[in-house]
């Protein structure tokens, strides 16, 4: 008998676990559970943007908003200022695009890479393996990936991620600085709200993989003591637009 | 790693001697009981959500065989492969063997209680290959040949200054005298990023799989889980069976439980949903590999009394609320799994006879069920467990031809069982109550020195006052003060004037 029939055939034979209420179980409550959520009401985009950016702020993200093309590209020029950025990284997303900012980077002369997501990136990867290897600076730097993203949640100040065409999470992961365009209509309230049909948890239309960025990357592994950027961008920040 | 979880009495007593360990145990115990009671508190309807989330963890063992299935065929529909595994051994010969046949050379991991379970690192690295942590606390641990002391902070029991000694040892950077932590976080980045980027295999555990769509759900807060599945060409899993969930929507309540019950955030930096192997043209493995592991979870899913610890979902909460644990930290258990949880789980994966002490190794208070977010009855298991240790499953076990634990000292037994049927008596008759407490007050008073009692010769007792101090009892019963009071009362209220006596 294969490991695989074993292990089932011992399940079945368990008598702890009969199936009681298999053919008549549903999710408990679960509009209970929406009723008394602390959420704010879907329709008020306004205080979505509010809520998303008081949270991301909370988990040590910087939270910016922006209402056109003007305050949009003030925005990321302050932003790179800060940041001391040397070079940008950006996929072509829709927001990035809308808000014509490949053009505002070549106004700021800075050196820029676009990313699709593929495995055309894998000579970067390789150039990267190489030049940590060698303990030197890459060859295809940049330090600012700048996305879309597929939704955003308000109540936790969490961006959603999809990998599809054209949108991978290599180019933003090994970054050291992440900003994500939001438009505001993507702020849903809460977590239940991206699982919609056509949401970024649409579970009849998986990708790979989705993430659920929630701020920059964390560790308290050490004394507790929270660190940001132990593997992922150590600096993230959202921009709401619109 | 080689179980000590019979030796836990003298493990927990190095632990009680450790100034650095007690220290960080009170930082981090206590940070983590904080910040999830303030994430809870958030959210009015969280008695709601673990009400939900042990319906939903309980469906999903009541249809464990199906669902078992079900998530086989969603994820090989996907491009993935599934691979079943009784036992740790069979476990690690088949990640060795994909590797082996795959001309892998480099395996990066992400932190994965599963792997720790089977011994993964030291079988593949048995088999020529070189294994990387990549968790920071796991890579701290792992550099230091150590193992974890918390199921979500590893290195909880390592200080800065050790961390520093280790990197410079292993890594040969010293980290900078004003770099403190970040310097040490930077130190390790550096030296993971081209293992990451020169790996050929990814190694992650997962926290739920679901049936319905065959996805894995990986949670994290470093982003070397996502890099973890994203960068090297093949992507294994090793999933315990218990670890399936239904329904896709049933991550709606999961993931609101899990993360604010392990580290009080409301969702963790990183949330990584996997489905399938990647699409030609897209980014990601293409190659997944689920390894299914039993290793035990079908003996305890047999039994009545138990199989509900199946629901943990490894969030640590009972860890941190739990008054032994927070004193003796998670080596003293022995074994991969400590704390109110692993007190339960760990007997039933190595034998009641080989963690024989661990579910005696509790106060009972009740503390690891109140946080528990999937309301697993833990104290009511540790009682299951003590009963099967007294009530002869040692000498049933021994029978088997397993190796026979030494059993407790008879006359304490003995004088247990008397001891308790002398209190049954004494407390349904007041007047034996009264002289027994009378008799017991005089003899512990006899025992005092400045008000504190440090060790009592009798039966039974004589363990608790060999670790604890108790202070002295009052010279007069509270029965008696009230008395005493009362009186005093009646007669100050007879000397008052009547309208007085009215009002009051």
């Amino acid at each position: 008998m294969s490991s695989r029939d074993e292990i089932l055939e011992l399940l079945r034979r368990s008598a702890v676990w009969s199936p009681k209420h298999a053919d008549t179980f549903q999710m408990p409550h679960l509009e209970d559970a929406a009723r008394l959520s602390p959420a704010v009401p879907r329709q008020d985009h306004h205080a979505l943007a509010e809520r998303f950016l008081m949270r991301l702020q909370s988990v040590k993200g910087e939270a910016y908003r922006a209402y056109d093309t003007k305050s949009v590209h003030e925005t990321v020029k302050a932003l790179i200022a800060s940041w001391n950025v040397k070079s940008v990284a950006y996929y072509l997303d829709s927001p990035v695009l809308d808000f014509a900012l490949p053009k505002l980077l070549e106004e700021l002369k800075l050196p820029t890479f676009v990313l699709k997501g593929g495995p055309d990136e894998d000579a970067w990867r390789a150039e990267l393996a190489q030049a940590a290897l060698e303990q030197r600076t890459p060859k295809v730097p940049w330090d600012l990936a700048i996305c879309g993203c597929a939704g955003a949640i308000a109540e936790t100040g969490t961006i959603a991620h999809r990998i599809t065409q054209g949108r991978g999470r290599g180019g933003w992961l090994l970054c050291a600085a992440q900003l994500v365009v939001v438009n505001v209509e993507q702020i849903v309230p809460d977590l239940e709200d991206l699982f919609v049909p056509g949401g970024a948890l649409d579970k009849e239309d998986m990708p790979r993989a989705v993430t659920l960025v929630t701020g920059p990357s964390r560790t308290a592994d050490i004394e507790q003591t929270l660190t940001v950027g132990v593997h992922g961008p150590g600096k993230f920040a959202g921009l709401v637009v619109g | 790693m080689h179980p000590t979880s019979q030796s836990f009495k003298d493990n927990a007593h190095s632990a009680l001697t450790n100034d650095t360990l007690q220290r960080a145990l009170r930082k981090a115990t206590g940070r983590f009981v904080n910040e999830r009671a303030h994430a809870v508190g958030e959210r009015p309807d969280f008695q709601v959500l673990r009400e939900q989330g042990r319906a939903i963890k309980a469906d999903a063992l009541e249809r464990l065989p199906e669902l078992l299935e079900q998530f086989e065929e969603q994820v090989v529909a996907r491009g993935g492969q599934v691979h079943w595994a009784r036992t740790a051994s069979e476990a690690n010969a088949i990640v060795l063997r994909i590797a082996k046949a795959e001309g892998v050379t480099r395996v990066v991991k992400s932190k994965s209680m599963a792997t720790e379970e089977t011994n993964l690192n030291e079988a593949l690295e048995g088999g020529g290959l070189e294994v990387v942590e990549t968790d920071l606390g796991e890579y701290i641990l792992q550099l230091d040949h150590d193992y974890p002391s918390h199921i979500i902070a590893p290195a909880v029991h390592k200080t800065k200054e050790q961390v520093a000694d280790i990197f410079e040892r292993e890594l040969h950077e010293k980290n900078p005298p004003d770099a403190g932590i970040p310097g040490l976080n930077a130190i390790a980045r550096r030296a993971l990023r081209s293992k990451f980027l020169s790996s050929q295999m990814g190694i992650t555990g997962a926290n739920f799989a679901v049936a319905e769509t065959g996805t894995l759900v990986v949670v994290e807060n470093e982003g070397n889980a996502a890099l973890t599945s994203t960068v090297p060409r093949i992507h294994v899993a090793m999933v315990g069976i218990e670890k399936i969930v239904p329904r896709f929507d049933d991550l709606r309540v999961m993931l609101k439980l899990l993360a604010r019950s392990a580290t009080g955030q409301r969702l963790t930096s990183y949330t990584n949903f996997l489905t399938g192997v990647a699409k030609e043209g897209l980014e990601g493995p293409r190659q997944l590999h689920i390894v299914l592991l039993d290793n035990g979870r079908t003996k305890i899913y047999d039994d009545p009394k138990l199989a509900g610890s199946l629901r943990c979902i490894r969030c640590g909460a009972c860890l941190n609320a739990c008054p032994v644990y927070q004193k003796t930290g998670g080596h003293a258990y022995g074994w991969v799994y400590s704390g109110p949880i692993g007190a339960v789980i760990t007997p039933q994966y190595l034998g009641v006879n080989n963690a024989q002490p661990l579910p005696f190794a509790s106060s009972l208070c009740g503390a690891c069920y109140e946080v528990c977010p999937v309301k697993i009855e833990i104290p009511h298991m540790l009682l299951e467990l003590r009963q099967k240790v007294i009530d002869g499953e040692i000498a049933k076990q021994a029978q088997d031809g397993e190796h026979a634990a030494k059993p407790r000292k008879s006359l304490d037994r003995i004088m247990e069982g008397l001891s308790f049927k002398m209190f049954s008596m004494a407390a349904t008759r007041p007047w034996l109550w009264r002289l027994g407490t009378n008799i017991a007050r005089v003899l512990l008073r006899s025992k005092a020195s400045g008000g504190q009692i440090s060790s009592l010769p009798y039966p039974v007792v004589r363990n608790w006052t060999q670790v604890r101090d108790l202070p002295a009892p009052a010279r007069e019963s509270f029965m008696s003060q009230w008395r005493s009071q009362r009186g005093a009362n009646a007669a100050v209220a007879e000397q008052a004037p009547p309208a007085e006596r009215k009002v009051e």
